[in-house]
């Protein structure tokens, strides 16, 4: 038995119904349901090996994109099954930013940041560029390169390129921002400047982050699911759950018992 | 592809931070000892109308204040070096405030033997028997319920709850005869009004205890004292 928190159909942003993920045959994603809260950071934690990047990669069709890889089940984005549409669709609606940053190496930080866009037939150099100032200030990355926007974003430090990626997940004004343990490959300065990020941004963007950091979901996230072997073993809200866990499971990787 | 059960984690047993709490915990009750020392002795040197071993009471503090420190001290790297959840940030939680309920319950001790070294006081009046009984019974809750948070007894902890409302009546009886000793003809000597305030000091012990006791409901179950009191169909103090 997993202790879900539930929420009015007006607060849910998606809906994860019954999903399950295969690798082949191996199933590594067990039958899960929850709901991810409109305008909010919704963590899901649980040791190496649980699940977690999978499930992620499944609210918006990204799992599928791995050989041999494939998902059952639902994902309801407002109401509507994610995978009854164009998966570019969906990602355009659901962006997502890497544990690695992986701006294009040989664009510049304006190019990247408008990537998206031109891919979408943008072309207006009026929008591209106000969507790339707004998207580079959302990211708060703006003030470090607004005199080198042209030099290549390969060029940025670590922390600076993963809020390029952040930015060009942003420009085109997505409504789901996933992030995949974004903060892995960070110093502790670069890390503390993207958890400032996504509180700030939570308000505007439905946010969902996979961390293996179980502080920074107490950290940053309203909500956290925690999972293991593929199963939700828990989901609600973050500091209840830090504090009294309603699962055995959960207590008991939080005090690192295991994991 | 058949779903069958999942192994349950190797768990481990014996973490670094289990040593910890069980090492703050062992200071506390060291403190909790202290404190209560202070208490009877005070008690003792009001009796004894002994301004001697009142002073000795008031050299006291300065380990208590050591204790206090220490613990907290030690409460704060834990936080820091383990940065824990759950049960384990909820034990550290309790061990911060019953660290300062400790501090507290020293500190009124201290408080009786102020008023043997700055008040001339004649041998005990007959009321002074309600206050022994007091400290007796404050002294044995405290006792309780630190027996109760170093094991992480529950039912002990309810029953300290379950004490204070004896405390809490003597209190009231000390109160009662000294105002009306104080009332009467002739008016017994003004050292009963002495009496109120240890009588007041004494029935705070015992709250301490029973916020020791609520500290450690918290710390096995989670639940604040309503809650817990609701939980398990209980009224609320």
């Amino acid at each position: 038995m997993a202790t879900i928190h539930t929420f009015p159909d007006s607060d849910v942003k998606l809906t994860v119904d019954h999903v399950s993920a295969y690798y082949g045959k191996t199933k590594a994603i067990k039958d899960v349901s929850f709901q991810v809260p409109t305008n909010a950071a919704t963590a899901i934690i649980g040791p190496s090996g649980c699940g977690k990047s999978t499930l992620i990669r499944c609210l918006n069709r990204m799992h599928e994109v791995t050989p041999d890889a494939r998902a059952e089940g639902k994902v309801l984005l407002d109401g509507v099954n994610i995978y009854t549409r164009d998966p570019s669709e969906v990602r355009y609606r659901i962006g997502m930013v890497f544990q690695k940053p992986n701006p294009f190496p040989t664009m510049s930080i304006y190019k990247n940041v408008c990537a998206g866009l031109r891919l979408n037939g943008v072309r207006n150099r009026g929008v591209l560029d106000e969507a790339v100032i707004r998207a580079l200030k959302q990211a708060a990355l703006w003030d470090e390169v607004k005199e080198q926007i042209h030099r290549p974003g390969a060029h940025l430090s670590g922390g600076q390129q993963q809020r390029l990626c952040i930015a060009r997940a942003l420009a085109v004004q997505p409504e789901v921002l996933l992030m995949d343990e974004p903060c892995s490959a960070l110093d502790p300065i670069a890390t503390a400047k993207i958890e400032q990020l996504i509180r700030d941004l939570k308000g505007q963007y439905t946010i969902v982050i996979v961390t293996h950091n179980m502080q920074q979901a107490a950290r940053v996230a309203d909500y956290t699911a925690f999972m293991y072997l593929g199963e939700l073993v828990e989901f609600g809200p973050t500091a209840a759950m830090f504090e009294t866990p309603k699962e055995t499971l959960t207590e008991q990787y939080l005090t690192g018992r295991f994991g | 592809m058949s779903d069958t059960p999942e192994p349950a984690p190797k768990l481990l047993t014996n973490r670094p931070i289990d040593g910890e709490i069980s090492m703050i915990k062992a200071h506390l009750m060291e403190m909790s000892d202290w404190s209560l020392q202070m208490v009877q002795q005070g008690m003792a040197a009001m009796k004894a109308a002994d301004p001697a071993a009142a002073a000795r009471v008031v050299g006291m503090d300065d380990r208590l204040d050591a204790f206090d420190v220490d613990i907290e001290h030690e409460a704060i790297r834990i936080l820091i070096a383990r940065q824990p959840a759950a049960r384990d940030a909820r034990t550290l939680g309790a061990v911060l405030k019953v660290n300062t309920y400790l501090d507290r319950i020293g500190r009124l001790g201290l408080d009786v033997a102020k008023y043997v070294r700055d008040t001339p006081v004649k041998p005990p009046l007959p009321q002074w028997s309600l206050l022994e009984m007091m400290c007796e019974q404050g002294c044995s809750m405290v006792r309780a319920s630190m027996s109760a948070f170093t094991t992480g007894d529950v039912h002990l902890a309810t029953q300290v709850y379950d004490a204070d409302d004896a405390v809490d009546e003597l209190n009231r009886q000390v109160l009662k005869e000294c105002i009306h000793g104080l009332q009467g003809d002739p008016p017994e000597p003004p050292e009963l009004v002495i009496y109120v305030l240890i009588s007041r000091h004494l029935e705070r012990i015992a709250d301490n205890a029973c916020k020791i006791a609520e500290k450690t409901i918290y710390m096995e179950t989670g639940h604040r004292r309503r809650e817990f009191l609701t939980a398990n169909n209980k009224v609320a103090l």
